[in-house]
């Protein structure tokens, strides 16, 4: 397996390996040995290649940089916040074991590959339920403490063991699909922790390498211990390359450079002294900041402010990404179990330019199957459902709805990862209504909202609401499948959509061999064969649309000509890492 | 004056159980669950449940109640389900934040509303009555996070003379200078509200005033313009106090939308943060905390009444 500091040198000759079966895509500026999901087609819907790809020079030392993000965070515990704005902050004092290679941009790979982080090196029993890692040696926490395969069970055991002292039942809830598959956590040697699963669970790698909501860093056993479960959020712990400094609640979190990071060198950072991120709500306001010199760098800027920030000379940068916006149907009700009515839907909407009149091409026009761009099992090869009112209306037809019907879709008015829910409801409204369907748009507030969708609350309705996803596949079983979750609350199959034929199809994929040698998709832990099955299933729920595909979020950020060496990655989280100011 | 305040505190007492019952109660029936959402997406029923149990809300209501009161009177208002913080620590840093933005803004505001509320009401039709009457109109009916937006993209943007956001310069120490620098931009914007409101006002009393008959008496008695002015103004300061103290305790939460674009770290944004995160203890101690400085701030007015109107005894 690679080692994650070796990444400089030897990435770009792994990705050729990585890259079967793709050959040279003739575009200016792109690398011609992109990993297959990237195609010119995909890079012009996701805005075109960043313009300060070329930028670089060698990386100064020092310096404050103020990142100015979308919400106040949540808890800072690794293992137990929501919302990936409050991951991206976590993620920076912390590691995991494994990690996705946040040095990779979207247009190298999509996904990036995975690297080792606190574990060197893994090997996987051949029937893939034995996952044995070898630590890295000579790391310490913040505090001082050693980290070694203790400390790797002390943290596996808040988070999975129920009969352990430590054990941390919110954690638990939060790490769900990371830790459903896990048999036991053993410490073979100072620095071997062997982790055995109950069944074969081929993704796991990208869950233990996943972000959002939290993810399986590796917390300091010591400041567990003197903290407790619920204090450790005030004094964040890790071996990250940034120390937490401190945190005024509603006005900022800082950070510090970690003098002693483990694999800090001057090639690959930390090169920032100090990292200040401001919660700021209103994106007109992160917007008005960073034009005011306030902030250096923003998330989520508004759409409608990147001709003037571009013209200003910010850097706008985007990519594909695995960020899904849909509407998952409610199968509860007999008009949604007609497959024709769901797929007349998908063919009535107009996602290229809801993306491009709308969102300012912004976003990704959901018109490849369910998988988004950044999942692994994407498939950019599958066109599904571009927009054909006229299909649309024979499908309603023959499925008994010529003059069309009445139904309601729910959504939130703001939220974590929502874009702007309304105006997007809106125009999926307009373009209903062209094939007769009066859809009715209701909305309420993110927090009341999220508790419902995700205690199954929106039973009376036509189709709700979400946006999530993941670099991981087994997303799509989250999400559509019949094996988690169904008749208990909880879950994101908020639509109680099940298929036995799919999810025997899903639950083979994941079942599938560890990856051979040599494996285009070994860096990421997948077989071609799993692979092939996931994409299989995709195209099967695909076709069989449990929901109404919408869009994939591009997470636009922008930032000044000061910031350099930020890694825009086809993931809704990055490293500050990399990051260094110009002056 | 003693009997007065122990007769004002017993009501402040009442008010503040009522407003604590309403509360407690009102941000129970919001909908939505602040538990189910803690608990994230992939919890079970039974981890719900023990997050729940962990929190104390598996008990009755009466019973949560109390022990809530029990603490607060203590000054104890628990900790912020969301953040896990002390909500006391929480709030008394935001209110400080909150206090020197509306001393700031009441500063401006008492300037332009006491002054040019005097003069043009004293001047009625005149030049300096018109202009006032433009300004009023603008402070009351542009909204502040519009009007904000204007001098952030006026004075920070176009001018780069103030910061356009955040109450201390991120990148340096901070300072009693640096704080004033980042303050006159949002205190500009939260004081356009209550100086138009007082600018008004102001001048409606002095035109009252000004028709009393005492006017007419110290004018026929031959004092001078200037004495009979002060007079004036002295009749009408009552009226005026009050007013200013309304001003300065609604502001202490109708600051918010200044807050939000300035991302001025005050009480108004925290009460709202709590508020959209279903925070139930942050809410209710932010509530009770806002509600006890209103009630105080009222008090004080009260008693400073009789210094300016010798016809108000406080019995």
């Amino acid at each position: 397996m690679t080692n994650f500091f070796d990444s400089e040198v030897d990435r770009r000759q792994l990705l050729k390996g990585a890259a079967a079966g793709v050959g040279a895509l003739g575009i200016a500026g792109l690398p011609s040995f992109a990993y297959a999901n990237i195609s010119p087609e995909l890079i012009k819907l996701a805005g075109g290649l960043p313009k300060d790809a070329a930028a670089s020079g060698k990386p100064r030392m020092g310096g404050t940089i103020v990142y100015a993000m979308e919400a106040e965070p949540d808890i800072l515990d690794p293992h137990a916040c929501g919302g990936w704005h409050t991951s991206r902050v976590v993620l920076q004092m912390y590691d995991q074991l494994v990690e996705h290679d946040l040095t990779q941009p979207w247009y190298e790979a999509a996904p990036p590959k995975l690297v080792g982080s606190l574990a060197s090196s893994w090997t996987i029993s051949p029937d893939g339920t034995e996952y044995t890692f070898s630590l890295r040696e000579g790391i310490k926490f913040h505090d001082g403490t050693p980290f070694d395969a203790e400390a790797v069970k002390f943290n596996f055991d808040r988070i999975w063991n129920e009969g352990a002292p430590n054990f941390y039942p919110r954690a638990k809830a939060y790490r769900a699909p990371d830790v459903f598959f896990i048999k036991s956590v053993d410490v073979v040697d100072p620095h071997t922790v062997k982790i055995t699963l109950k069944e074969p669970f081929n993704s796991f790698l990208l869950r233990l390498a996943n972000v959002g909501p939290g993810m399986v860093s590796m917390i300091s056993p010591t400041a567990l211990k003197k903290y407790g479960n619920e204090d450790i959020a005030l004094h964040p712990t890790g071996t990250g390359p940034f120390r937490f400094v401190e945190r005024v609640v509603g006005d900022r979190v800082v950070m510090e450079k970690n003098p002693d990071y483990w694999g800090g060198n001057p090639k690959v950072g930390p090169f920032l002294d100090r990292i200040v991120i401001k919660p700021v709500s209103d994106a007109s306001a992160r917007v008005a900041g960073l034009r005011g010199g306030s902030f250096d760098m923003i998330i989520v800027p508004a759409p409608d402010s990147k001709p003037l920030l571009e013209k200003e000379g910010f850097i706008w940068a985007q990519g594909i990404c695995h960020h899904n916006w849909y509407w998952a149907y409610n199968m509860n009700k007999p008009l949604f179990q007609n497959k024709l009515v769901r797929q007349a839907m998908n063919y009535a909407l107009n996602r290229k330019a809801l993306c491009s009149d709308l969102l300012l091409n912004t976003a990704y026009p959901m018109n490849n199957g369910i998988d988004p761009p950044g999942m692994l099992s994407f498939d950019p090869s599958f066109e599904a459902f571009e927009y054909d009112p006229k299909k649309a209306t024979e499908l309603l037809a023959k499925a008994g709805y010529a003059k069309g019907f009445d139904t309601t879709f729910v959504t939130s008015t703001d939220g974590s990862g929502q874009l702007i829910p309304v105006p997007i409801a809106e125009h999926v409204q307009a373009d209903m209504r062209n094939v007769g369907i009066n859809m009715n748009v209701q909305s309420t507030e993110w927090v009341s909202y999220f508790t419902k969708w995700i205690s199954g609350g929106f039973k009376d309705v036509g189709a709700s609401q979400m946006s999530f996803g993941a670099p991981d596949p087994f997303w799509l079983e989250l999400t559509i499948g019949g094996n988690f979750f169904i008749g208990t609350a909880g879950g994101l199959n908020a639509g109680d959509y099940k298929n036995p034929a799919i999810d025997s199809v899903m639950q083979a994929a994941r079942h599938e061999e560890p990856p051979k040698k040599g494996d285009p998709y070994e860096p990421w832990g997948l077989s071609t064969k799993a692979v092939d099955l996931w994409r299989k299933a995709n195209r099967m729920a695909t076709e069989d649309a449990p929901l109404l595909l919408v869009l994939s979020d591009l997470n636009p950020m922008a930032y000044n000509k000061k910031v350099q060496g930020k890694v825009q990655t086809a993931l809704e989280w990055f490293s500050f890492r990399t990051i260094w100011m110009s002056e | 004056m003693i009997r007065y305040i122990i007769r004002r505190g017993s009501h402040f007492v009442f008010i503040l159980f009522a407003i604590s019952v309403i509360v407690f109660l009102a941000i129970r029936m919001a909908p939505g669950d602040p538990i189910v959402h803690l608990a994230g997406p992939f919890a079970t029923a039974t981890q719900r449940a023990q997050i729940r149990t962990s929190y104390g809300l598996d008990k009755p209501l009466p019973v949560q109640y109390v022990k809530w009161v029990e603490k607060a009177v203590q000054g104890d208002l628990g900790l912020s389900m969301q953040l896990h913080v002390p909500v006391w620590g929480l709030l008394v840093g935001k209110l400080l934040n909150s206090v020197l933005l509306i001393v700031g803004s009441m500063i401006i505001a008492i300037t332009l509303g006491w002054g040019l509320g005097i003069l043009s009401g004293l001047k009625p039709g005149s030049f300096v009555d018109r202009l006032a009457q433009l300004l009023a109109i603008s402070g009351i009916s542009l909204p502040a996070f519009w009007f904000g937006m204007l001098l952030i993209i006026a004075f920070a943007i176009r001018l780069p003379w103030f910061p356009a956001s955040g109450i201390i310069s991120n990148r340096g120490s901070g300072g009693v200078g640096d704080v004033l620098w980042h303050l006159v931009l949002p205190a500009l914007a939260t004081a356009a509200l209550p100086a138009g409101i007082m600018i008004r006002l102001t001048r409606s009393t002095i035109i009252e005033t000004m028709q009393l008959p005492f006017v007419n008496a110290l004018k026929a008695k031959g004092l001078s313009n200037r004495v009979v002015t002060q007079h004036i103004i002295r009749n009408a300061m009552p009226a005026l106090l009050n007013m200013t103290g309304m001003q300065a305790g609604f502001l202490l939460t109708a600051d918010i939308f200044t807050e939000v674009v300035f991302s001025w770290p005050g009480l108004g944004f925290q009460i709202y943060t709590a508020i959209i995160a279903q925070d139930y203890m942050a809410v209710q101690g932010a509530v009770l905390f806002v509600c006890i400085i209103f009630v105080a701030l009222n008090i004080i007015v009260d008693v400073l009444r009789p210094l300016f109107d010798p016809r108000i005894r406080l019995v």
